[in-house]
């Protein structure tokens, strides 16, 4: 894999972000001839949660933030709370910062699952490149 | 109680004020012999609770109770506690129930505050009382 194709993941990598979590962070680009590109969303959720890039404490949200941000993605807290829920959390375990924490991850995982078939085109445009290039080199 | 009392009770009550809500707004001064002068405290407590007097005015709005909830319980503990102290389950809650609780709880617990005031007024009136019985006796 050449450098500029390295630089053209990394920089659409870049692109897959959610305020401060970013999907480049998990991939060194060392990483990226291991990536499956005929499966690349697939291959990018198991190995993010391999890594436990999807655990709320990945995605912390501090208490002075908390309130804000649930104010701002789920003023009525009925989502979170039953995020929560489902995660195994008790009433009695949960505060604003889980809460965020919670949601934001959750948030994190609908952008990507939204952004599924695109993820799936840009490294089934990269396989071509691949291929291309490997074809020049022969 | 004569007027000289009320004035005084009343004077304790307008004290027990939260942001727009006030309880002396709850009991007009012609209901206070109402009050059991032997457990004054909570016998005022059951005569709002029958009228309701925590609960009114409360919060209706998500955003207004946001904004509640980050003011006076931004880690939210407090208000979950009360939830589930009151058998609330998680489905039950959003924003709007949380903040109410909070806000009926921070107003009684306003109230007692001035348990003792209220008790000592009535203890102190019962005195004065049984003063004046014995003299003109």
């Amino acid at each position: 894999m050449t450098e500029s194709t390295k630089n053209k993941i990394k920089h659409y990598l870049d692109s897959l972000e959610f305020d401060d979590w970013c999907v480049s962070d998990y991939f060194s680009p060392d990483d990226y001839e291991d990536i499956n590109f005929d499966d690349a969303y697939r291959y990018i959720i198991d190995y993010i949660e391999d890594c436990g890039g999807f655990d709320p404490t990945g995605a912390v949200v501090y208490y002075s933030k908390a309130m804000e941000f649930l104010q701002r993605n789920d003023p009525t807290l009925t989502l979170s709370l039953r995020l929560a829920e489902d995660m195994g959390y008790n009433m009695l375990d949960v505060d604003s910062e889980i809460l965020a924490s919670i949601l934001k991850m959750n948030m994190i995982q609908n952008m990507l699952y939204d952004r599924a078939d695109d993820i799936t085109a840009f490294f089934y445009e990269i396989q071509e490149l691949i291929h291309t290039e490997d074809e020049e080199e022969e | 109680m004569n007027e000289a009392h009320k004035q005084q009770l009343k004077q304790i009550l307008d004290q027990i004020e939260f942001l727009d809500w006030r309880l002396s707004d709850y009991i007009d001064p012609e209901y206070y012999d109402q009050i059991d002068e032997d457990s004054p405290f909570e016998s005022l407590i059951d005569f709002l609770d029958y009228r309701d007097a925590f609960e009114d005015n409360n919060i209706k709005k998500y955003s207004k109770a946001m904004k509640f909830l980050d003011e006076y319980d931004d880690s939210l503990e407090l208000s979950l506690y009360i939830a589930h102290r009151d058998g609330y389950g998680v489905l039950d809650l959003d924003s709007v129930t949380l903040a109410n609780l909070l806000l009926v709880d921070m107003r009684k617990d306003l109230m007692k505050d001035y348990e003792r005031d209220i008790d000592n007024f009535f203890y102190e009136m019962q005195n004065n009382n049984n003063i004046k019985f014995k003299e003109t006796n």
